[in-house]
Formats: C-alpha cells, structure tokens, sequence
C-alpha cells in the first residue's frame, strides 16, 4: 500500500506547481482504459514528457473517449478556467479532432455548453507547435471537477498540461440563484407531538450521550447515520434527510461532529429552512463541527447564536473550565457538586443567543430562536483526559450530563 | 539386449569390490508417453492426462514421462542420464528431470500434492540445442535408502493449446540410472539457519549414509568457502558408519565476521579416497536488509504453496480463526513449521509482517492472548500465534520485520486523537487530516471483519506536543517499537508511509541506543518521493544500511506507465539501486502483482532486492540460492554502478545482450578490485510482463582493456542457472586487453574479473 500522494510517472495524480490562484497540472493517459494514448518524450512539452495520441497506434474505430484526464476534488465554488497545452500534426484539415472538457461533476452545472470545446484542426496556428486552449467552467463545491481530452484519430495530438486558473469566487447567494434551487412547498410543516430525531454522528460521538438523554424523553424516536469523511472530498452523511419532505418528518437534526459540505448548498439551505419552521438544530463536536466543520460562509452561519472564529476554534485551557448553568438550566436537581469540566471547547468571537452553560465567562452552550425553531450550539469539547490536579470529573463522565442535554433538547422545542 | 545384461554381470563379477552398485531398476512409461512403432523411441505429448485434469494450477502434479522405481533399502549416490528432443523450443511448457521420495516433502496444496523433489533439473525449453535436436541431460542425486525412491522424467502436464514444445521424444538405448561407485553418500548438508549475525554460533547438519556391508571409518572434512574462494577450515574429523548406516552429525562453527554469502562444502573421504562432496549455503549480515531475499507469502498466489492462516488474512472471523489456529494449536504449529520450511527451501532470508499491528503508529503491543484485528488490514491474528511464527522464523535464520507507520491506521487513533488532539494534523482550513468511515469502526467495535481497503487513517502531527505529559507523537512510537521488539523479537521496522523524515536520524539514534539486537529500518520511498538524483532526502533515508522500497515499481505492469518496457524498467531499477546505495542504503523493489522471473533476474543483476510474490519463481535454477551464496557481488555497500563501462569493456554475442546498464566495480583496497558484468539475454519481447526468452547465448566473449598499471588476476563466471555455479574463466591477454570466454547460459549470468595493480593504478 503505497499512502503517499505525489507524482508518480504515467498516473493520474495532480502535480501541483503553484499554491496559488493559478495552477499548473502535467497530464498522462488514463490508466487501464482503452490505449488510446501512452507518455511520450517530447522536448518541447512540459517537463520534457506529453501525452501522445498516435493515429497509427491508438486509434480504435468508434471510440472516442478521453485519452488523458484527471481529477480534482474540494475546489471552491467560483468560475474557472482551463487551459489546454495542444499541439497537433496537422493544421490543415477541416476536421473536428479534439474536445476538451472541464466539468464538475455531482454538480449542478455538469451540463452548461461551455463546459466542452471542439476544436478543428484549423485552430491550430501551426501543426507541432504547442498552442493553449481555454476553457470556462462552473464549480459548485458539490463534486469533483474532471479535465480531459476527447481525440478523434484524424491526426497525431499532443498533450503536456493544463493551466487552472481561478476568476471568480461564488457566494452562496450566487449559487442558490443559480442552481434554482426549489423553495419550500409552503403546505409543509414540523409535526411538534413527539421528538423524532435524526443524529449524525461523527467521531466520539459515543462520549456525549444522546443515546441515553433521548431515551430519558418519553416517546421520542432517534435515528442514527455515521459519518464517512476523507479529508479531500465533502463527509458523507449516510440516510441523511436530504429533501424538503423527509427533513420535516423530523423536529430535531443533531449534527454531532460531521461537517456540513457533504449537504451540499441545497441541504444547507433545506437546514435553515428547517430551524424557521419550528425545526430544532443541535451543533456540536471537536473535529468536524463550526469552524472544524466548515460552517463560515454558509447559509448556517448566518443563523448561528455565535460568531464563529477562523478554524482551528477547538482550544485548550490552561485550567479546568468547571462548567456552570444559566438560567433555564440552573433550576434543574443536578448534582453539580461533582465539578463536572471541560478542558476544550470553541473559542468563539461574540454570542448571539441566550448562554445556557458557561464557565466563568466563556459561554459553552448558546440557545437561540430562529423563526419558530431554535438552534443550539454547544461549544464544550470531549478532547483531553482527567486532570489530574482537578477535583472534579470530565463532564462526559458526570453522570448527570445526559439529563442536562435532555433538558436542553426538551428546553429547546418549548 | 540379453547379452548386454550378461556382458555387465561378467563384468560385475570381475570387478568384485565394485558389484554392489550394478543394480537395475524397474521402469515404466507415464500415462501419455509410448513407445515407437519401431521401439526406438518413447514419445509423448504433454498434455492433461487422466486424473490430472482440474482447473487451475495446470500443472499439479507433474506427470512422467517415464519413470524409475527405487526400493527402500538401496542408499547411495545415483546418476541418470538421457536423451530427448522436442518439436520446438517451447517457453511456455516446462519439463523436470527429477528424483522424489515416497512420503518425502510434499504439500497439500488445495489442488494437488505439491512434491519437493530431493534432486532436479528443469529442461526449460532452451536446454535444449535445437528444435528436434536430442540433447542429453543428466542428474546426479542421493538417497538415504530409508524410503523408495521414483527418478523421472516429467512434465507439468498442459491444455493442447499451450503446448508450444509438441512432442517430446526420448531416445531409449540412453536410458541409463546407475549407482555411482561411492561407498559413502553426503545425503545432505544443512546449516541451521539461512542467515547467520555476524560471528554467530551455528550448526551443520550433515546426513551420511554407507553403501557398504561393513563398518567404515571415513574422513569428514569441512570448510566454510565465503567471497569467491576464501576457505575456513572448520572440521576434519573421522567418522565411523555402521553397514548400509545413516547418521546424522551436527558439527558446530562460528559465522565468519565478514558479511557474505557462504557455502557450507563438506567432503566423505575413504582411505584417502574421496567418495561424496556436497554443499549448502547461508548469508552472514547483522542487517536484515543487506542479504534481503524477500517474499510475504506463503501461499497467496503461488498455489504450490498455500498453507492456510499462516498469517490469519484469511480468518473470516474471531470464531473461525479459534477453529483454525487456536482450536488446533498443535496442529497450526506444524502448519507453520511447514510453511517456514518451504520459505527455508526457496533460501527466504527475510519476512515482513504487514499490516499486523492493532495501529500502525500507536499500538505495535497487542493486549493479552486474544485475537484482535489489525488496524489497517482486519487481519486477525494473536501475540502468542505471532510470537510461535517468529520464533521458528528466527530459529531458521529468516529476520523479521515489523510493518509500521508514522500515521495512525487503525481504529484506536481515534481515541489517540481525542485524548491528544495536538498529535494530529489539520489542513490550512482547519480541517483534520484523515479518513474513516464509522459504519466500519461499528463492525471492527463489534467484532465483524469488513473486507476491503476500509482502513481508516489519522495523520500525525510530530511537531505538536501534548500538553498532559510534554510528549510528542514519535516519542509514544518509539516506546512502543521498543517494547514490542521485547515482545516478538523483530529485527527490522518498515516503515510505509514516509511523512516524518525529520525524525529518522533521532528514531535511528533512540534505536541503536535501546533496541537488542539493533534494529534497522525501512522505508518504502524511493526515486518516486526522493527524485532521480542525489539528495539530502536520500542521504537521510538511505544511511545506516536502511531499507529503500520503491514501491511505485509495481505499476511498471500498467501499458501506460512509462517503465513498461524492460529497457525503461532497467534503467529506472538500477537508478533506484544506485541512489539506495551511494546514500548507504538497500534498495527494493516491489511488482508482487505482476512480477515474473526475469524481472527478478534483472532486478537481482541491479543489485536490488525483489519482493518475490511466488516463492518458486525462476524458470532456471534457483536466483534466491544464487544470491545467498554470491549476493556479494552485488550488495556489498563498496560496489558502485560504472557509468560508460563500453569504454573499457566490450561484450561480443550473436544476439543482443544487456549489460552496460548493470556493469559495477567493487573496490576492496587501493590495490585490489573487482567488476562485476551481469549480463542478460534480452527477451523476444520488450515489456516487462512477458519474459518469453530467446534463444540461450553460446560463445558470448568479453574483453577487459586495463590501465597500464593494472592487470586481471582471475576471471570467474557466476551464474544461477541451470544451477548455481562459479567457473574459473581462461584469460587471454592481448596487450593491456583481458579477454574470456563465457560458457553456454539461458537468461542470466555474470563475469567477475578480478584486478590488481600498483597503487592508484586502478
């Protein structure tokens, strides 16, 4: 097993030349498809090495498929181009010979015309001169964007790059005008008689007992889904409700360290819309959630009850933050002469909402109404071990935490 | 035909002393071979014959041809020759002339016994001279006379369409199994291990047995014979033998102090006769890496030797590997004995255990004697079964190595990261670094195995410290390398994932300092991460005698990758060689889908080790045994590849041959050195997946041209095939020219000239 991500001669894996906006890939034949390509030397190419089609060698009646191509994942929603380095053998015939392709597909502009360009070999200035073609191409954040070329076997081709360049960033705004996104159906409400939850679970999701705070509410219903996550491509949230229609049979979305580019802009809307029909949404988690979970600069930050900081929010205390109720939460019989703490938690910019728990001053968990549904964000954190110095006990062992979260939930829909 | 019969009783008779070797022995036609209308010649197509036939492999067993018995109770030292010819050239096809014992190794493959043969010659399609052509062949082995004993000639038999040798013919008047007059048979010679430390106590097996129906005293002499003929004398002693006796004897030695490759030479001599000669052979290094004759399966895609669940890959679950291995703990024991037998045999000097730790970075010391799942690979496996498999890996000198990662594979990092986040890394959005997918942490949780590459992966941060204790990341790991050498004995850690370079020198440094014996370590880098040319990088991951796997080989198979061709895989494999060793390091490549046997040879003449996937690889001879004994000459950390070598050397063949790319020199002294020319028949075709040979190289002559200070001492040939071997060649001399001849060879040999001069005159 090889877990290394470089450049290796002949595969498909990007080489990345410049961090910056504009970035340059050198190209090889897709492996294992039909051999309508192979890496050549070429002096004039990048790097000394093309992608060459060869009529006489590679050519197969009635396939025209990419001859070369490659992925790349995570890319910003924004406007693109892609510049092909061609060269070709011939410039005098009148003949489509290639087309180059710039897609993001799982996205909702996989089909926008401009996303191809045929070229005739009369766009060539010159035969066995390398010239640029561009290419314009919308990306959503959705999917992954594939660049490739279609040859044709009329005449012998050369391909040694793309350029990308980045021209425009999309808000999400932009993208929900876009993507004509389906408003709600206005007859669609949020059946509020008994808690029907759906709870994505990220890692340690186990330490913050759901399980047991859920059970503690007569009649409620929980379902579970567990989080999938790569660091190059959105989280998958299995069985996620992802329609208007299947996210109203719920009341309650707990997002329990999962990231929420895997929703999608759409889901992420459908969210929003969700909490301001009475639905309720509990954020928390260290890894994958707020600023950890890519949350700035979607439509969920703009109903948060805080202001997020820059990523990496997850921080250390120096001392054991003992935690602390306010009001809703201070007249429940807890045993809080068990000094429950937590050593981590988001640091956030400002609050917005109503602090349920705090510990001194930082705010641990924040409430807020959102049209007629509430969100709450807990900002606590289930990283770290016992202090040993302390003489309290990590709040995820406080026996007594399952039924403070029980009251938040319950709390929350009142 | 009688009156030949007749004619060697008269003689028999005549010459007393020597009548107990004039036996005959029964002998019969296999189940597709017939005899001429004319009666002159057996012949036979290979092909399926009845109760052969069965799917995949085509070639268990092999089938005769025609086929010798000898009874039990017969010991001694035999010879068979014969002559046969065959339609054409094959490649494909593979014919054995053999000697096998009754109830002798063997194993049960799942498609057929396998049979070790105690003696054979494999008549791969150029052995012979020429299509239709007879050549005569011949083998000489021995036998104990505990068992009977078939000798024969046979083929692996094949579907009518693979047969590209059409008929074999045998011609019958040359025929002929004789016993040879030695009253003393060298049955066997077996040093305990595979590989010795350097000055390390050690044994030789020796297994004799007497023709003769009366006590003997017979003179056993022993040498040790390391580089190419430096001989340590070790034992010369008398031994007496019972009537038709066999007797073990275990002579113990000391591994000599220099690294090597050994042959174990013992001599039986009868009133200052000789009677029998024999030989084995053993490495001394104290680097595992250095002697590297690598493979990790036993079993896997080499059906001859399937041996179930010696590494538990294949338990399907907690309850079946308790049915398998710990429920039969006797009997899984003499399984592994089998399989480190057959590693053994095939002169495996090092074995790699992937993938078997409950995390690759944070947990290399399992808990308790229960089963648990590897974190990367849901293998199961145990402490007590791992620590039974090493134990007798090591009891046959095979070194072991630990797979490791500077990241956590395995699903206890997620307990690492919420314990110590700061171990981790994040992306520049604040994003961890990692994969998982928690349907399968579910499973691996409950017990249930999930197929598939379902690892998941946790990169960690070396540079972030935990504030509960001041520790780092590598700080953890090395503890814990350290105390699972305690606790299984590894020799070596591979590492394959290559993101903490910076802590190398200190993880090298804190294990010279606490590991014992010293373990090395291994990357799996190469010139796919550290580029083709000299760097800081390679110097950094090469030094102290480490490992350097490029693993990107393995996609030489690929029609699109750029080293699919010999020539291009050839320059690339010794570049990689090249780079290892200037930066002190060992060099492996790794094609263990796709690998074949000439690649293996090319790979070997490149001075680089390859991960052998079938344990039984080479067509020709035996390149594992070659390499044990004469691995020197191309591992040795003083050879360096020569750049141009056709200014000094030049190669004359009637078909192309590859050299230029291999050539080296050795330096031994100011005053000594030696170059090595491994030379290559280049296949018929030109990628690396079709090894189709062409024809063998006869009359191939090399000159040396030498300075004017320097002259050749020796001249040797060195080859594996058809059997490992080393010739002294007849120099010519034509001014400051050294000029040899090179004997016959099929796909691999190599010229050893050996040079002294004055002073800087090299």
């Amino acid at each position: 097993m090889l877990l290394v991500n470089t450049v290796f001669f002949g595969f498909n894996i990007k080489e990345l030349l410049s961090a910056s906006e504009e970035r340059i890939f050198s190209v090889a034949p897709y492996a294992g498809m039909t051999r309508s390509s192979e890496r050549v030397k070429d002096p004039d190419a990048f790097k000394g090495e093309a992608c060459m089609s060869d009529v006489s060698k590679h050519f197969i009646q009635g396939i025209h498929g990419p001859v070369a191509g490659f992925s790349l994942y995570g890319e910003k929603p924004g406007i693109y181009i892609a510049e092909f380095s061609l060269k070709a053998s011939d410039n005098s015939i009148d003949k489509r010979v290639l087309i180059c392709d710039a897609v993001e597909y799982n996205g909702p502009f996989v089909n926008d015309p401009s996303n191809s360009r045929k070229i005739n070999a009369k766009e060539f200035d010159s035969s066995n001169i390398y010239q640029k073609f561009s290419v314009k191409y919308r990306v959503s954040g959705q999917g992954f964007v594939s660049l490739s070329v279609r040859w044709f076997g009329e005449i012998n081709v050369w391909w040694d790059r793309v350029t990308v360049k980045f021209e425009e960033a999309f808000t999400n705004e932009d993208l929900y005008q876009m993507m004509k996104l389906e408003d709600k159906p206005d007859e669609l409400s949020i059946n509020q008689n008994q808690f029907n939850i759906f709870e994505a679970q990220g890692l340690f999701a186990d330490m913050w007992g759901f399980k047991k705070a859920v059970s503690m509410i007569n009649g409620s219903k929980r379902k579970v889904s567990l989080f999938k996550y790569h660091s190059q491509w959105p989280g998958v949230i299995p069985e996620y409700p992802d329609t208007y229609e299947k996210l109203f049979g719920y009341n309650l979305i707990i997002l329990n360290n999962v990231n929420v580019i895997g929703l999608k802009v759409t889901g992420r809307k459908q969210l929003v819309d969700f909490v301001e029909s009475g639905g309720m949404l509990i954020l928390l988690g260290d890894t994958h959630m707020l600023a950890q979970g890519e949350i700035t600069e979607t439509f969920i930050e703009n109903i948060l009850p805080v202001k997020l900081s820059p990523p990496r929010d997850v921080v250390r205390s120096d001392i054991p933050l003992y935690l602390k109720p306010d009001s809703n939460l201070s007249n429940l019989n807890l045993n809080w002469s068990k000094k429950p703490y937590t050593v981590y938690y988001h640091k956030v910019q400002n609050v917005k909402g109503d602090v349920l728990l705090r510990s001194g001053s930082i705010p641990l968990i924040i409430g807020k109404r959102c049209g007629s549904g509430k969100i709450i964000v807990i900002l606590l954190s289930v990283f770290g071990e016992s202090v040993k110095d302390s003489d309290g006990i990590p709040f995820w062992e406080w026996e007594d935490w399952p039924k403070l979260l029980s009251e938040v939930i319950q709390g929350g829909v009142k | 035909m009688k009156y030949r019969k007749v004619l060697v009783l008269v003689i028999g008779l005549l010459f007393a002393g020597e009548s107990i070797y004039a036996k005959e022995f029964s002998r019969r036609l296999g189940p597709k071979a017939q005899l001429s209308s004319d009666g002159h010649v057996i012949e036979c197509i290979p092909a399926w014959a009845e109760g052969l036939e069965g799917g995949r492999p085509n070639y268990l067993p092999r089938a005769s041809i025609v086929e010798w018995n000898i009874p039990a109770g017969n010991p001694g030292k035999y010879k068979v020759t014969l002559r046969a010819k065959v339609e054409h050239i094959g490649v494909a096809s593979q014919i054995w002339l053999e000697a096998w014992e009754d109830g002798g190794f063997k194993v049960d493959t799942g498609y057929g016994v396998y049979r070790e043969p105690i003696a054979y010659d494999r008549l791969y399609g150029q052995r012979f001279t020429a299509d239709n052509i007879y050549t005569e062949f011949g083998l000489i082995f021995r036998i104990p006379g505990d068992k009977s004993v078939h000798v024969a000639l046979t083929y692996r038999p094949i579907a009518p369409e693979g047969n590209d040798l059409g008929k074999v013919t045998v011609e019958k008047s040359s025929l002929k199994l004789e016993q040879l007059p030695a009253s003393v048979a060298i049955v066997e010679v077996k040093p305990d291990k595979i590989q010795y430390r350097r000055k390390e106590s050690g044994a030789l097996k020796i297994r004799m047995v007497s023709i003769e129906n009366q006590q003997r005293n017979v003179k056993l002499s022993v040498d040790l014979i390391g580089e190419i003929n430096k001989r340590y004398p070790i034992v010369s002693t008398e031994v007496l033998l019972e009537p038709q006796g066999l007797k073990t004897i275990d002579i113990p030695f000391n591994a000599p102090e220099e690294d090597g490759g050994y042959e174990a030479y013992v001599r039986a001599s009868v009133e200052a006769k000789v009677m029998d000669e024999n030989n084995d052979y053993f490495a001394v290094s104290d680097n595992p890496f250095k002697f590297a004759i690598v493979t990790s399966t036993v079993g896997g895609d080499e059906p001859e030797y399937q041996i179930p669940l010696f590494l538990s890959g294949s338990a399907e679950s907690f309850s079946h590997f308790k049915e398998k291995v710990t429920g039969r703990w006797k009997e899984y024991l003499a399984d592994v004995d089998l399989a480190v037998s057959v590693l053994r045999k095939n002169y495996v000097t090092y074995y790699e255990f992937f993938a078997w730790a409950p995390d690759d970075c944070f947990d290399l010391t399992p808990d308790g004697d229960e089963p648990f799942f590897s974190g990367q690979t849901f293998y199961i496996s145990s402490t007590p079964q791992l620590r039974a498999i090493i134990e007798r890996l090591h009891k046959n000198g095979i070194m072991v190595a630990a797979y490791a990662n500077p990241v956590s594979l395995g699903w206890l990092g997620i307990e690492w990261l919420r314990r110590r986040p700061e171990w981790f890394l994040y992306n520049e959005n604040g994003q961890l670094k990692a994969s998982f997918d928690l349907t399968v942490n579910a499973n691996y949780k409950a017990g249930i195995k999930t197929p598939g590459n379902v690892y998941p992966c946790f990169e960690v941060n070396n540079d972030g410290i935990s504030p509960i204790d001041g520790r780092r990341a590598v700080d953890h790991h090395i503890d814990e390398i350290i105390a699972s050498q305690k606790m299984f004995g590894w020799d070596a850690i591979r590492y394959d994932v290559a993101h903490w370079h910076k802590c190398i020198p200190e993880l090298r440094r804190q294990l010279a300092k606490r590991s014992d014996p010293k373990m090395y370590i291994g990357n799996n880098t190469g010139i796919n991460l550290c580029g083709a040319e000299p760097s800081e990088l390679w110097n950094l991951l090469g030094a102290d005698g480490s490992l350097v796997m490029e693993e990107a080989t393995t996609f030489a198979h690929t029609e699109t990758d750029p080293r699919h061709l010999f020539e291009d895989w050839i320059k690339f494999v010794v570049r990689g060689s090249d780079l290892s060793r200037e930066a002190g390091g060992h060099y492996q490549t790794i094609c263990s889908t796709w690998s074949n046997w000439a690649t293996m040879a090319i790979e070997y003449a490149a001075r680089a080790h390859p991960f052998n996937r079938g344990v039984n690889a080479p067509l020709l001879g035996n390149y594992n045994q070659f390499m044990v004994r004469y691995g020197i000459f191309f591992w040795d950390e003083r050879i360096r590849g020569i750049n141009n070598p056709e200014k000094i050397i030049s190669v004359k063949s009637s078909s192309p041959l590859w050299w230029k790319q291999f050539t080296s020199e050795r330096v031994l002294g100011e005053k000594h050195k030696q170059i090595i020319i491994p030379l290559i028949n280049t296949p018929k075709n030109k990628a690396v997946t079709d090894p189709t040979p062409s024809p063998r190289q006869d009359n191939v002559e090399i000159s040396l041209q030498l300075s004017d200070k320097s002259s050749v001492v020796h001249a040797y040939f060195l080859s594996p095939e058809p059997y490992t071997r080393c010739i002294p060649l007849e120099i010519k001399r034509t001014g400051k020219k050294a000029v040899v001849k090179v004997p016959t060879f099929y796909f691999w040999g190599n010229v050893l000239f050996d040079i002294t001069g004055q002073e800087g005159g090299l």
